[in-house]
Order: structure tokens, then sequence, then C-alpha cells
């Protein structure tokens, strides 16, 4: 049976009286300060029929939006819990969640981040409602939230170089990341921005990999900032792009379905690999809803709907996708210090360097 | 004689002294939508303005330290500035010389053909900017538009022909989907026109082109100021053009790095706000200059009066016209449309000619396996409905207590009216956005939130129009119901509604038009359960491919285009392009 565990605050532990929260809110409201939120009480299992009644289920996410769109039509189908999606980068995302947290109402039940730091931050924040479904037993610990239950690891993105065998042949093409500094390249990389999640978990581990004259030899390489890697392949396909300097690999994927002529180099120095995570908003209004979806995307049926949908690895190791490339047979790297990995100051860090890089 | 020059002209400024203070005290209606608009209006522009003096914490609302930093932050980033500032008088110069080319072919010649060459000219501006941006970037990449494709298979590799990336391949593009609105005002200056001084001009021998430079262009000069104005106040907020166009290149304006520095984590809310600050003083200041330069003159060879002008006849010049028009409404209305549909049918981003290469698959998924799209159709047609019937009777309201009461007041009551017009809409969005988070009750979220932008946002727009309707009706026909026994409602319902009616369609028109293919503002108010067409379409592109985000714009050119057609049809091809 599933274990949730009620968080520490106060409407855990039956909730302040209701002239005690409008007091509470209007003097912090009158003094500007952000006004926390606490867990929709945490019911021991999600209730199916409970669940069907309490509405359309809100998810933000920051994957492909025809991929998540697909994977909640197979989620309703096995469920009968409509469900609507929306696409917003964690830059966009987590600014909008405070807003929304200060004002005291939120419509988002599920947060699909490609940045767990941040999703950490929500849970320090005790924004994340904690709900140990019993699938988190198939997953090992680095996948997981600690303590377990806020959030977990529902596909694993790997960033890596791409290129159409049109316009550059394979023996041109770069091999690892210091070809990326090669002057025949200058004009022609694509990245992410730096609202992508991905993008700096991307450059995190590649920071102490790589040296640091890397980062200035890539600026003076005037690298192009996308919105997203469907995106950068789409400029790689139609020729107004030479080199995707980290595009997931799921494109690649993607691309070998359609018989495509695009090709992946998983370079010798590491591909990074990038955690998307999922959690139950605190302050869901559909919290059996909620976790009956977190149950569904954390089983193997929904990992095997989702990433073969996507066309990533999935965290799980009895989930096989055919056609994706195993985690365990490349060099993958990924953060070692998370604490480090998700405080604000490396972010803010990264998105001064990586605006600079791209011209911003 | 007061005249409504366009959109943006002051229709009760430039009152002598002397004159307003023998005029009545502010009178009540005035004192009720003073109090009722100026808070909707001034409370998003206030914190923004605030925001950008926030030194402390940049995600603190409200701030908790506050200084110049901001400002002087700019400093290190005065290519975004100097970018927006050149699209925009670049622009409006492209699109300005268009209209008055436009115009006068329309409206003063005897070139065949116009009354269909009227309609098409109009379309490219209710389709909207991103249409263009999305089309344009598929026909001139440099590296791989079509055009260019074309040229190289003639002449071989080398440079581009064309490039929709660079300063003025964005330039080009905003120009050509904003001229349609300088054809609207130029174009009805030039109908109303007294033809006098042309006839006295052709009498004393000038040649037709010469009359037109010498005589009928200074004429103009009031109507062309406004429209002018409206487009260099709309190109220097403009996002979605230059977003799309610009990421290829990196150049970067005002808007575009504005939407960067709200995405990143933590995102940069005070220059953000800085950034937002100078394009309101560059804006305030056109509007400003603007009115400056019409105070003083005299509009009497300009007026109010129903003319029918002498139309010319160019003779050998008119097949020059003919592909003037022919030309513009190609790269403005035919290939947009062209590529867009050819995309929507491929497959994938490869593009094809073969057979298998094409699919209605795209339509399909939009219409019916991506519900998000169904969901944002359907919003974005009830906002469109709502804003044009909330927008038209409020400023239908707003244009008769102006131009009808004679108290104290109604200059103010204009200038606040106004306002939004002076802030970029992703900008006003973002203050209105904080604006809804601290109200005591909740619509942040909800479509509520989003009509209630929309209303103020298009305020200027909805107020310029029926403005220009309302000072068209002559007191003296309800004076004269009133003489023979009628009552108010009498003679709202038979003199004064009637007459109004083929302008209040025409802003109903309007306003739901520009509200469906509304896009910068929607972005900050729009959620995962009230999706709009504009951040729906901006979000697909992001991580769709073209082929599903050409579908979706043609399904909402169809909605538009639509509209127009029942709007032309009921009000017998008055208004509606």
């Amino acid at each position: 049976m599933p274990k949730t565990q009620p968080h520490a605050s106060p409407g855990a532990s039956g909730g302040p009286s209701r002239r005690a929260v409008l007091t509470g809110l209007g003097a912090m409201a009158a003094a500007g300060l952000p006004l926390a939120t606490w867990p929709a009480a945490a019911d021991v299992a999600a209730d199916l029929a409970a669940a069907r009644k309490e509405g359309t289920l809100v998810v933000w996410h920051s994957d492909q939006e025809a991929d998540v769109v697909n994977f909640l039509k197979v989620f309703t189908e096995r469920t009968g819990i409509p469900a609507v999606q929306q696409r917003i980068l964690p830059g966009v995302a987590m600014p909008k969640l405070q807003a929304e947290m200060r004002a005291g109402s939120t419509d988002v039940d599920i947060y699909m981040n490609a940045d767990p730091g941040l999703m950490d931050l929500l849970r320090e924040k005790n924004q994340l409602l904690r709900y140990e479904t019993p699938e988190l037993a198939a997953y090992a610990p680095e996948f997981l939230s600690q303590p377990p239950g806020y959030w977990t690891t529902y596909c694993v993105n790997l960033g890596a170089l791409m290129y159409d065998t049109r316009t550059v042949s394979p023996a041109d093409a770069p091999k690892t990341w210091m070809d990326l500094l090669d002057p025949s390249w200058k004009d022609q990389i694509g990245f992410q921005n730096a609202a992508a999640g991905t993008q700096y978990g991307w450059w995190y581990v590649l920071r102490s990999v790589l040296p640091p004259s890397f980062w200035t030899g890539l600026a003076a390489q005037k690298p192009r900032a996308y919105a997203s890697s469907t995106q950068i392949l789409s400029s790689l396909q139609n020729g107004s792009l030479k080199i995707g300097g980290k595009v997931s690999a799921y494109q690649y994927v993607k691309a070998a379905r359609e018989k495509q002529s695009i090709a992946v180099v998983y370079p010798s120095e590491g591909t990074p690999a990038t955690n998307h995570v999922a959690g139950i908003i605190a302050a869901t209004k559909r919290p059996n809803a909620a976790k009956v979806f977190i149950d569904f995307l954390l089983s193997k049926d929904g990992q095997y709907v989702f990433n073969d949908i996507q066309g990533s690895p999935s965290a799980r190791k009895d989930v096989v996708i055919p056609g994706v490339a195993s985690i365990s047979d490349i060099k993958v790297l990924v953060p070692t210090n998370f604490e480090d990995f998700k405080s604000n100051a490396r972010h803010a860090e990264f998105v001064a360097l990586w605006n600079k890089i791209t011209g911003f | 004689m007061e005249q409504d020059h366009g959109l943006l002209t002051l229709g009760v400024a430039g009152r002598t002294h002397r004159a307003a203070s023998l005029r009545p005290p502010m009178g009540a209606e005035i004192v009720i939508l003073l109090g009722a608009l100026s808070p909707i209006l001034g409370f998003p522009i206030f914190l923004i303005i605030a925001t950008a003096f926030n030194v402390g914490d940049p995600q603190a609302l409200p701030a908790t330290d506050y200084g110049i930093g901001n400002l002087i932050a700019l400093a290190d980033h005065l290519d975004w500035i100097a970018n927006t500032l050149l699209l925009a008088v670049g622009g409006t110069a492209i699109a300005i010389a268009i209209a008055i080319a436009a115009s006068w072919i329309l409206y003063r010649t005897t070139m065949p053909g116009r009354r269909v060459f009227e309609m098409l000219i109009a379309l490219p501006y209710p389709l909207g900017p991103l249409l263009g941006a999305l089309a344009w970037s598929e026909l001139a990449s440099p590296r791989s538009g079509l055009i260019n494709q074309a040229y190289w298979s003639l002449v071989g590799a080398g440079a581009p022909l064309v490039d929709a990336s660079s300063l003025g391949g964005i330039m080009f593009v905003m120009a050509i989907f904003e001229a349609p609105v300088a054809v609207f005002i130029i174009g009805a200056a030039m109908q109303r026109m007294d033809p006098s001084l042309e006839e006295c001009s052709s009498t004393l021998g000038a040649s037709s082109l010469g009359t037109a430079l010498r005589v009928t262009l200074p004429l103009m000069l009031p109507a062309i100021l406004s429209a002018a104005l409206f487009l260099l106040t709309s190109m220097m907020g403009a996002f979605a053009i230059p977003a799309i166009l610009g990421a290829e290149s990196r150049l970067y304006v005002v808007t575009t790095a504005i939407y960067i520095l709200f995405q990143g984590f933590p995102p940069n809310y005070p220059l953000a706000s800085a950034l937002g600050l100078v394009l309101i003083v560059a804006t305030a200041s056109a509007v400003w200059l603007h009115g400056r330069l019409l105070r003083n003159r005299s509009f009497v060879v300009v007026s109010g009066k129903s003319y029918r002008p002498r139309l010319i006849n160019m003779r050998g010049w008119t097949p020059v016209l003919f592909a003037f028009l022919v030309l513009y409404v190609a790269v403005a209305l035919v290939l947009p449309l062209c590529v867009l549909l050819f995309a929507a049918l491929q497959r994938s981003n490869d593009f094809s000619l073969a057979a298998d290469a094409f699919t209605l698959a795209n339509f399909r998924y939009v219409l019916w396996d991506y519900p998000t799209a169904r969901l944002a159709i359907g919003n974005s047609l009830l906002l469109g409905l709502g804003t044009g019937l909330i927008g038209t009777l409020l400023t239908a309201l707003l244009a008769w207590v102006i131009h009808r009461s004679r108290g104290r007041g109604r200059m103010l009551l204009e200038q606040v009216i106004m306002l939004p017009q002076s802030v970029p809409h992703l900008i006003f969005a973002f203050g209105f956005m904080w604006a809804v988070l601290v109200l005591p009750f909740k619509i942040y979220g909800t479509l509520w939130a989003v009509l209630l932008a929309y209303v103020v946002i298009f305020l200027p727009l909805g107020y310029r129009s029926m403005s220009g309707v309302v000072v068209q009706i002559d007191k003296a026909l309800e004076e004269a119901g009133r003489v023979f026994g009628a009552g108010r409602l009498r003679i709202l319902a038979g003199i004064t509604l009637p007459l109004l009616s083929t302008g209040l369609t025409a802003t109903f028109a309007l306003l739901f038009m520009v509200s469906v293919r509304e896009v910068s503002a929607s972005i900050f108010l729009s959620s995962a359960a009230n999706p709009v067409l504009g951040p729906a379409i901006l979000s697909f592109w992001d991580s769709g491919g073209l082929p599903q985000v050409s579908a979706l714009v043609i399904v909402q050119t169809v909605i538009l285009l639509t509209t127009l057609l029942v709007v032309r049809k009921a009000t017998g091809g008055g208004v509606g392009a």
C-alpha cells in the first residue's frame, strides 16, 4: 500500500482556524511577505473513484508538448481522469509558481521538471506533497528525492552532439566537446537557451570536465540559443545549422524512427545526463488524481508508454525501450554535489555565463 | 473644427486655458469613469516602475531597497535599445511609405480592381505577426530560406539573396504586416479630403504626380503622423516577429530581452522592468511629440464633411500602380499563406514535393488529437467575443461622454484611456499579472483575467475607433429629436444607435480580431487550464515541428478570415476589410 507522510506544516496537523488563516494572510500580504502554502490533506493512498470526481488534472512540464499530450491521452484512457498540460520551462515556471503560491492559490497539480535542483528547492519550501507510491521501490536512490516521495525521475535526458549527414560528413563531424571549438563550426552551433533545465545540467557537469578556456572559446564560436531541442533539430534538417551542440538524445531516436539522416555523437569526455523529475504540488486541488498520475507515470507500464513516446531511457532497470541507448552503455556524466547543483548562486552563474556565450 | 485624424490624435486636446476656465465643473460621469479606470490602468504601470528601481532581492514584490542601479546597468545593453529603436523607426518609415502609396492608389486614382485590393491589403494585419514571422523565417532564412534556395539553384551557391533574420529583414516583415493599419488611417483621411485645392493645382497646370506630391501629401500630414505614431509605438512593443526571426542572427530587442530575462532562473525582474521603463518613456515621448507637432496646425482643409474627391486617371502609370499593389499582396499575404499551407501539409520538417510527403495528419492533430488547440481556439473565440462586446460598449460610452459632455476633466479622462498605448503589451501584461495576483479575489489563471487585460490594452484602439464615429454624428440630429418631444431612450434607440451601428460593428470586429491574434499579453496571463491561441502557437513552435504549428496558424487564419467575411456581409461591405 502506498505510504504518504504528512508534511511538517500547520495544515498537516489539523490546520489553523479559518479566522487565524485569514488574519495571517492579510498581515503577510500587507507586509509584502511570501505566503507559505501547505500540503493538501495527505491520504494514505490514491482513491481512484474520488480522483475521477476531482476534475481535470493540471500538469506543467518542460518536455515536448506533443509527447506529453500523447501520454496524457493514454493516462486518461487507463484511469478515466481528464488532464490538461502546459509546456513551461523551469525558468518561467518557478517564478510563476512562486507568485501563485504567494497569492495563495495555484491550479497546478503535477510539475514535471527538467531541473531536479529546482524541484528540490520547492521541496525545501514545503511546496511539494510527499507521496511514496509503491513504484519507488523500482528506482535506484540517485533517481529519488531525499527523503523519497517528493520527486522522482521519470526519464533520463542525455545531452549529446547531433548533426545531419547531408550537411556534415561523419568524418568531419566533432567527436568530442573540445571539437566544437574548431573554427569551421563558427556561427554553426546551436544550444538551448538559459531557461532550459537540461542546458543547465549540461553546463554544470561539463564545467568540471572541460578546461575554463573551453567556455571562452565557445563564446567566440557565436553559438545560437534555441527555445527547444526540437527547434535545433529543425534547423539541422533544413540546413540553417550544422551542429547541435547539446541536443536531447531522444531527438535522434525519433529521427531514426522516421529514417531521417540525423547522426548522434556521445563524446569521449562523457555525455551529461539530466534527470527529468515529477512531483505533486503541495497545494494541489486534486490530490487523488495527482497520486494516480504519479502511480501510473512511475509504473513499469507508464514508464514504457512515456519513454517509448519520447525516446528516452527510463530510470527503471526493468524498462527497456527498443532503439533507445541504455545509460549503462554510455559514459554518462551526472552532478556529484547536489547541494551545489541546486543552489541559486550556481543557477545565477549559469544564466549570466550562458547569456553571454549565446550573445544575449 | 474638431477632427479625428486617426487612432492617436487627442481629440479634446488643445483647448485654450481661457476656454477651459469657462467650462462647467467636472461632471459625475467623468468622475465615475476616472475613478474606475485609473486604478485598473495605473496600478500595473506603477508596479513596473517600482520594480525598475528595486536594487534588493530581484524577486521581491514589493521591493524593499530602491536605487537607480538597474537603469545604470542598461548601459551594458544599449544594443537591445538601439535595435528596438532602429527597427521601430525603420519599420515605421517603410510601412508609412507603403501606406501612402497604397492609399493614394486605392482612393485617389481610377486604377481597376480597387475594391478587391482594398480588401486584400487589409488582411495581413488581422492575420497577425506569428503568421508573418513563421512564414518569412521559412521563406528568407539566410541559410535555408526557400527564396534563397531558388536563387542558389539559378546562380550557384553564394551569399543569400534575402535575409529575414537581419535588422533590415525583420524591419521589412514588421512593416508589411503593420502597413494595413496605416492604410486604414491615411485612406480614411484621403476619402474625406476636400478636393478644391487639388483642383486648383490642376487648373494652374501641375501634373497629377506633382499635385499628389505638393498638395495631397502635405494635406495628409496629420493623418500620416497619427499613423506613424501608432506604428512606432506598436513596433517598439513588437515581440513575435523579432523573437522568431531574430533567433537565427542572435538579434535581440527590448521585448525579446525582457522575455529572456523572465525565463532564466533566477529571473531578473528589476532589469526587465527597467527595460520596460525605457520603452514606456520612448513611447510616451513619441505621443507627446505627436501632440506638439499637431497642436498649432489648422486642419480645416481636411474636414469631417463628406466629399467625393476627384479621382485621377494615371493613364500609362496605371500598370505600375497595379504592379505595386500586386507585389504588396504577394509578399504580405499570398506567399506567407502559401508557404505555411505547404508546410502544414508536409509529413516532416524536411520539405519535399514527393507525393508521399503530403498529409492532412497535421490538421487532424491540431483539430482533434491536440486538446490544447481545441481549448485555445474555443477560449480565443470567447475572449474575442467578450473583448469585442465589452470593449465596444465601454469605448462607445467613453467616446460619447468625452465628446458630448461639457464638463472639465474630459482631456484627463482621454489621457487615462490612452495610457495603455504607451506601454508595450508584454510589459503591461507583466505588471497586470502582478496586479491581479494581489487582488483579494482570485481571477489569476482564469479567462476573466485575460479578458480584463485585453479590454484594458485595447482600450485606446477601441476608443479611437468609436471616437472617430461619434465626432462625425451631428448633434443637431439628436437635438431635432428632442425638439419633437422624443425622450432620451427614444432618441438613443431611434437616432443615436442607428447612426452608431456601423461604427459599433466595425469596432467590435476590430477588437475581436486583435484579441484572437494577440500574443504578447497572453503569454503571462493564460494558463494550462485556460490556454489561448497566441501563446499556444508560440509554445507549439517552441517544441513542435513546423508542419504542426503551421496547421495551427492556418486554422487561426481561417477563423479570422471567416469573421472578416461575416462582418463584411453584415455591414454590406462597409467594414471588415
